[in-house]
């Protein structure tokens, strides 16, 4: 079959890192997560700092501000993405020039300090994440337009989830079963910050928040910092780190026609950026659903995960409640999709802690270099499939493969 | 209809921004009448915009609408988000007019038990600071 996708085995990642996460991580910086975040993936990577050429940052701490903290002499490419943007636009930013040849080594790096000046025991769950609204723009109450503030704090999530629950006659347990499976994945994570299982009487009785979503919905902020080192897999067999490089097979971003600030005139479910990336995804792509042993649908809601999971195709419209029953282990909560893959590993942004995907990455990368604990690790795991951002807003997606 | 929310000066909720694009809209809300940018070859569209989404039109009218939709879909909110915090719940929703267009909005004089997804309702013009004037909606009675 001819390849579609020029860029495709031809990027790899050799590096990743990441600061501890924590609710309220007191006396951290964003910058100081960051760059503990970038000096660790460039230790894992086994290069000296020297080697990288490129950097990609955020407008949270910019490239400008990692090259001169890492100490780095010479970059000769730079980007900087939104702070709400993820970690999988700053890889695939960084794939793409180091496949242009713009640079050979690019370090991306991201991270922040969401309860800097506040204290997780003074703001009860939720109520500092509302307040924060959008990270990447201040101050929240004046500056922000009028339209787009109402997605930043949420509310048109829960409205368009409401939509699909009655345009599909899908019910609340569909999501439910998502939050018990990234629960039960994070019970056994050491890094993961809610570790307590849960039942779907739990979720069915927690807090309600934005209805249809409850508190056991929204993802759990923390304080983190995620850093990648991504080349060329030629540079990386010249360097001599291939044998636990990860490959790029197939990556895209995608948005649909009513984005972040314009999003309530989305005309319908289909057209929402989880089905441009995954239908761009697909044709990039030799490695399919079958062939995947972990998919890591972005979970800042359990909403997003499942319109991840069925916009990549795992099920229909309005069938996922009976398709995720279906899919149950034994344990009653892990799901395992098609007999074959494992759904969200590490717990997810709903347990593991929020990093707008980033920990995705860290996870995927760890378990196809087969590195994770023994009991968590996913055997045979040889290729496995993300999808990050948004619904209304910056989606990407990516296959990831053993070398 | 006219509602007011709380004193003008404790008025706490986000504010639009005014810009040459939109204040055609804002205006119209600010008098009772709600108009919305048409174009040249007759499609409205919404948030106001520099061009038309539809045929990249830069010609357009602000043309006065019926102020009735339908109730696309909404969500309860029980956890406010900055200055709701005297209304709890508060419904957010999102209302397709019946010209096409859809608003961001809040329905107002209604109860979770009595809202349904597409429900006929109807704009109320709130006059939430001397400055502003927001359109709510709310169930036609």
């Amino acid at each position: 079959m001819a390849r579609t996708f020029p860029m495709q085995d031809k990027v790899a990642i050799i590096g990743v890192g990441r600061s501890p996460y924590g609710r309220d991580l007191v006396g951290r910086t964003t910058p100081s997560l960051v760059a503990e975040a970038a000096r660790n993936a460039i230790t894992d990577a086994r290069i000296p700092k020297e080697e990288i050429d490129g950097i990609c940052g955020t407008h949270a701490v910019e490239f400008e501000d990692l090259q001169e903290h890492l100490g780095i002499p010479r970059i000769t490419w730079t980007s900087n993405i939104m702070q709400r943007y993820q970690q999988s636009h700053q890889i695939i930013y960084a794939a793409s020039a180091v496949f242009a040849g713009l640079c050979r080594t690019a370090l991306v790096a991201r991270g922040s300090r969401a309860y800097a000046g506040s204290s997780a025991r003074t703001n009860p769950f939720r109520a500092t994440a509302d307040r924060r609204g959008s990270i990447s723009r201040t101050p929240v109450e004046t500056s922000l337009e009028f339209e787009g503030w109402w997605a930043h704090v949420g509310d048109a999530y829960g409205a368009w989830g409401a939509r699909y629950m009655h345009e599909y006659k899908e019910p609340r347990e569909a999501f439910g079963m998502i939050a018990i499976n990234n629960r039960m994945h994070a019970s056994k994570n050491p890094l993961a910050q809610l570790r307590t299982p849960i039942t779907m009487d739990d979720y069915l009785n927690a807090r309600m928040i934005r209805e249809p979503w409850s508190v056991l919905d929204l993802d759990f902020p923390v304080d983190h910092g995620d850093a990648c080192v991504v080349t060329t897999v030629e540079h990386a067999r010249e360097l001599g780190v291939d044998d636990r490089m990860v490959v790029l097979h197939a990556a895209t971003l995608g948005e649909g026609k009513s984005g972040t600030n314009y999003y309530e005139q989305t005309p319908d479910i289909r057209s929402l950026a989880t089905w441009m990336v995954a239908d761009s995804l697909w044709e990039k792509s030799e490695i399919k659903r079958k062939d995947v042993q972990i998919f890591f649908p972005y979970d800042g809601f359990t909403f997003i995960a499942l319109f991840w999971l069925l916009a990549t195709g795992w099920c229909g419209l309005g069938e996922a409640h009976d398709y995720l029953k279906a899919q149950l282990l034994p344990d009653g909560a892990t799901l395992k999709l098609d007999g074959r893959t494992y759904l969200s590993t590490n717990g997810g942004s709903l347990s593991e802690g929020a990093s707008q995907g980033s920990n995705y990455i860290y996870e995927a990368v760890r378990q196809l270099r087969r590195e994770v604990e023994p009991e968590r690790q996913v055997e045979g795991c040889s290729a496995v499939l993300l999808t990050i951002g948004g619904i209304f807003h910056n989606g990407s997606g990516m296959i990831l493969r053993r070398a | 209809m006219t509602v007011t929310i709380g004193a003008p000066t404790t008025y706490r909720r986000a504010l639009p921004r005014r810009t040459p694009d939109n204040a055609g809209y804002f205006d119209s809300l600010k008098a009772h009448a709600m108009k919305l940018q048409k174009c040249a070859n007759g499609h409205f569209r919404f948030f106001p915009g520099p061009i038309c989404p539809r045929c990249s039109s830069l010609e357009f009218e602000w043309t006065p609408v019926s102020g009735k939709g339908t109730l696309h879909t909404y969500s309860w909110v029980y956890r406010p988000a900055p200055g709701f915090e005297d209304t709890i719940p508060y419904c957010y929703a999102l209302v397709e007019l019946d010209e096409g267009p859809v608003l961001a909005t809040n329905i107002v004089d209604t109860t979770p038990e009595q809202l349904k997804v597409g429900q006929r309702v109807e704009v109320v013009y709130a006059d939430v600071t001397p400055e502003w004037t927001l359109a709510h909606f709310r169930p036609v009675q």
